[in-house]
């Protein structure tokens, strides 16, 4: 049996404030849980299982590993930075390995020295010997230790971090699966014993080569043939180079989709949410430059020349001005009328009921009045008044002074445009009120389906920070790759088939000159070179047949975790296939009861898929061999439900001797325990025996602030 | 794998049977470190034990070629 | 003296406003621009200004006439501003209560020149009354209720409320 860890301490490391004692998990084998809501410790807890194994952390902020050193500030905590001038940061794992128990630590002294800080970082090994602590001194020794916790050719397997799970499991290049096969298999020894081969039936091949130049050096049919064997041989091993390198390029096209593929379905999703975002924000703009423009625009409405907003309610006031000028018109026209007539000499006017001034002259010739019907003799009185009426001067009245009449009439002409504009305008005005209010009910509608593709935006993992080009990138290099897969492809089938037809060419060469040639020295050379390359062939097959099988085992134990995990899901998850690819790599992929692949499956399903991987080979057995070391995992469960949750603890224990599990989906910070639902029920297993192991959950103290944040544990489960 | 593991594999090859018309049972009593009759078996526990001594590629072809093959 | 002669008589006035109102017309205008500025909701040139604080004191119907000891300022002459059909719109309306202000048109028909000249004047006044109420209206609503002004339909809403109100012509 291998290692198992038996604690975790820590001292001033992130959120764990204090001494190791303060800050110390006990495990065991089987399951270890270490229950916590987000910030509460645990991929910092993560963090410095990395930080021992492998002198890298995760920084969250940059979202990417980094070294150990160039990050001690960050991981120290920050509680100690404040409130002290000199302390030590570090980690405790203590393991044992079979009989063998050790205790590994690595510390960080921390001393200020005026507003910076001087670091000094120590590995302390001590193995116990017969109750006795050992310090382990030897550099050398020290690594083998820590590679006791787990092996680096396992740490892929070993240990995942379930936010960078789609980068960890790498299927698709040569030091992926493939290795990690030859690994198990203990092949390496046979994989140069290939190369040894190759080289030897090179060797045999030139000596023969040579040989039959030799003896033949006077046969021109048998040194033209041997020439053409020669260039022939030549352009077969060039070829084959260039094979290979077809096929580290698929091998690295293929890698980069698959490693795009993961990035791939949030970046299309990227794109699309931020091009969504852009279209919506343009109609918004244009919106919103519309409804400035009706704002703005309301001025030229009160003012229109035609329908003026000012005017509103003061149409009475035409009706009133129009009657005011008809009165005026007939007032001046009576004026005028009488003007005309009083100029006129042929037209006399007398009150009513006048004589003429025929009658008059009538009158003054007769000497008689015609009215009273008395006699007026001539120079008499009545005489005298006839001729004064008769002589009486015209109007003395003058034409009028001014005409204005123009002046009105223009005014009315122009007001009366506004008659029937004028009782229109609230009506006008409610339409255009309506109108902007209508522009801004669109803005707000468009602003909340900004928000919404905002939204999703953020889902699929974008930031406010994320350059376009980055999801743009991503897609562009996906198509790329694709490409460019299918092109080694093709370039890999085309030379090697231009080998086969070398080779048959070869073989008709080989087949003619022994025709010719049955000299029994050439032929002992011959059958030599023949015996060389059929070995060479044997190891190569042996080597693939080897490999098949342990592929094909690990398909069927994948499939089994596969089924175990995905079991109860409503939908189904289809089977795992495994499959060798012309490079040498391995692919798996997700294929439906047809044999079709299985596409569209969630994150959760994927990750599924590369649980089921490290499952298997973890818990393979070849030859041999039983890799059997802590499997260590940080929150593997996002993206899963509690039914894939579930069917984790319950096989868990049979894949892994001992696993330590981060967690965050089984907490509840309203609850008095901490704990959900599902959490209770996984403890409660966990106390009655059914689910062997520990139960920490990580609490935060309630009197920290944020950048005090000190994180204790409970230990509800020892 | 051993050297002894990898020459037991290796013998489970149809080359054997098929090219060198050598019967299975033979092939079964076959053994790592005793002489075997048939050059091609001598041939590949030279490379197994070359590969297993970091002998020179060199040497390795030497031996085959003069002491097994005899040429 | 013709209609024109009349015309181009008052056209040649310019119409005063009381200088303590400068600070809200400058506030609420934008010379020469109709596009707006700042936070406010405003009008273009200072006419409009005056135009509209005009038929704010029509629909008010109380004119507040300027004092001889009112310090004063104008700006366009009557002939420039626009559009023409408001402007004759004001003339218009100044035209309708000419009776009350001691003028009737017929005998305006025989007037003398100075008494037309009279008749312009008390014409233009009667504008700068009507004018000066609505500034008056308008400065009190700027100091109390200023809030109201940062809404774009600020001047179309004083016009609506006028014109339900009894003031309402």
């Amino acid at each position: 049996m291998a290692a198992i860890i038996k604690s975790i301490s820590f001292k001033n490391f992130y959120n764990y404030y204090g001494s190791f004692k303060q800050n110390t998990y006990h495990f065991k084998e089987g399951i270890n849980i270490v229950n916590a809501d987000n910030n509460m410790g645990k991929s910092k807890f993560y963090n410095g299982i990395l930080w021992i194994l492998k002198d890298t952390v995760y920084d969250s902020d940059l979202k990417r590993m980094v070294n150990a050193p160039s990050s001690f500030k960050k991981m120290a905590s920050g509680k100690a930075l404040n409130e002290e001038t000199n302390f030590d940061m570090g980690i405790n794992i203590t393991f044992i390995e079979n009989v063998d128990r050790y205790s590994v630590s690595k510390i960080v002294q921390f001393t200020k020295v005026g507003d910076s800080w001087r670091t000094n970082e120590k590995l302390d090994i001590l193995q116990t010997i017969d109750n006795r602590d050992i310090p382990i001194l030897d550099q050398a020794d020290k690594d083998k230790i820590v590679q006791k916790i787990i092996p680096v050719e396992l740490m892929n397997y070993a240990l995942l971090q379930g936010e960078s799970m789609e980068q960890l499991v790498d299927l698709s290049s040569h030091n992926g699966l493939s290795s990690t096969i030859e690994a198990l298999a203990g092949i390496k020894n046979l994989i140069e014993i290939c190369e040894i081969s190759k080289d030897l039936s090179q060797k045999s091949k030139k000596l023969s080569n040579d040989k039959e130049k030799e003896i033949n050096s006077t046969n021109n049919r048998i040194t033209g043939l041997i020439q053409e064997r020669e260039s022939l041989e030549q352009r077969i091993d060039s070829t084959s180079e260039q094979i290979e390198t077809y096929k580290t390029e698929f091998s690295e096209a293929t890698k980069r989709k698959d490693t795009l593929e993961a990035l791939l379905l949030n970046s299309q999703n990227r794109e699309k949410f931020r091009g969504i975002q852009k279209t919506l924000q343009n109609e918004i703009d244009k919106l919103k430059e519309r409804k400035n423009e009706s704002e703005r625009n309301i001025t030229t409405m009160l003012f229109s020349e035609s329908s003026p907003w000012l005017l509103m309610g003061l149409e009475k006031q035409i009706t009133y001005f129009s009657d005011n000028y008809k009165n005026f018109i007939i007032k001046l026209t009576e004026q005028r009328t009488i003007h005309e007539l009083a100029a006129d000499p042929t037209i006399l006017l007398l009150p009513l009921n006048s004589p003429d001034k025929s009658s008059l002259l009538r009158m003054l010739e007769g000497e008689k009045c015609e009215i009273c019907n008395r006699p007026a003799l001539k120079n008499s009185d009545a005489w005298k008044h006839i001729e004064m009426v008769l002589k009486r001067p015209k109007s003395t009245q003058s034409s009028n002074k001014n005409d204005f009449s123009s002046f009105y009439g223009g005014v009315q002409t122009t007001v009366s445009s506004f008659l029937n504009s004028i009782p229109e305008l609230s009506q006008s005005i409610e339409k255009y009120r309506t109108a902007i209010d209508n522009i801004e009910e669109a803005i707000n509608q468009k602003v909340e389906e900004k928000e919404i593709a905002k939204l999703e935006f953020l889902n699929a993992g974008g930031s406010e920070n994320n350059v376009d080009t980055n999801d743009r990138q991503n897609i562009s290099d996906y198509t790329l790759a694709e490409k460019t897969i299918e092109k080694k492809c093709e370039n890999i089938k085309k030379a090697e088939n231009q080998i086969k037809q070398w080779k048959i060419r070869l073989n008709q060469i080989e087949d003619d000159l022994k025709g010719i040639n049955a000299n029994s020295e050439i032929k002992s050379y011959r059958d030599f070179k023949d015996l060389m390359c059929c070995v060479e062939s044997i190891f190569l097959n042996s080597r693939e047949r080897i490999f098949d099988e342990i592929l094909k085992s690990l398909e069927i134990n994948a499939n089994q975790k596969y089924s175990e995990l995905t079991q109860g899901n409503l939908s189904a998850g289809g089977k795992l296939n495994f499959s060798k690819q012309a490079d040498g790599t391995v692919q798996v992929c997700i294929k439906n009861i047809n044999d079709g692949e299985l596409t569209g499956l969630g994150t959760g399903f994927q990750r599924m898929k590369q649980l089921s991987i490290i499952m298997a080979i973890i818990s393979s057995k070849i030859g041999n061999k039983q890799f059997d070391y802590p499997f260590i995992s940080d929150a593997p469960f996002s993206e899963f439900g509690d039914n894939f949750i579930n069917n984790f603890f319950k096989i868990a224990p049979n894949v892994f001797s001992q696993s330590i599990i981060f967690i965050k989906e089984l907490y509840d910070p309203k609850s008095e325990d901490f704990l959900n639902d599902l959490g209770k029920k996984i403890l409660r297993k966990m106390e009655n025996g059914e689910i062997p192991g520990t139960f920490y959950v990580n609490v935060i103290e309630e009197r920290a602030d944020t950048t005090n944040l000190v994180t204790k544990n409970k230990c509800y489960k020892g | 794998m051993t050297a002894e593991e990898i020459f037991k594999e290796v013998l489970k090859s149809p080359e054997f049977q098929d090219i060198f018309e050598i019967p299975k049972d033979n092939l079964e009593q076959e053994t790592f470190n005793t002489k075997s009759n048939y050059p091609v078996i001598e041939i590949v526990k030279a490379i197994i034990n070359g590969q297993e001594n970091h002998r020179d590629k060199n040497a390795v072809f030497q031996n085959i070629q003069k002491q097994i093959m005899q040429l | 003296m013709d209609g024109s002669q009349l015309r181009d008589l008052i056209g040649q006035k310019r119409p005063r406003y009381r200088m303590q109102y400068r600070a809200l017309i400058e506030a609420i205008s934008n010379k020469g621009d109709s596009t707006g500025k700042g936070d406010f909701s405003s009008f273009g040139a200072f006419y409009q200004t005056y135009m509209y604080a005009f038929i704010i004191g029509y629909k008010l119907g109380i004119p507040k006439y300027i004092q001889g000891n009112d310090k004063t300022d104008d700006f366009f002459v009557f002939s420039n501003w626009k559009p023409t059909s408001i402007r004759d719109y004001i003339i218009m309306l100044l035209l309708n209560k000419s009776e009350k202000f001691g003028f009737k048109w017929i005998e305006l028909e025989n007037a003398s020149e100075d008494t037309i000249n009279t008749f312009v004047t008390e014409l233009i006044r009667q504008m700068e009354g009507y004018a000066n109420a609505g500034f008056e209206y308008l400065q009190n609503k700027w100091d109390n209720e200023n809030m109201k002004f940062r809404n774009p339909f600020v001047f179309v809403n004083f016009i609506e409320e006028l014109s339900k109100s009894q003031f309402s012509q």
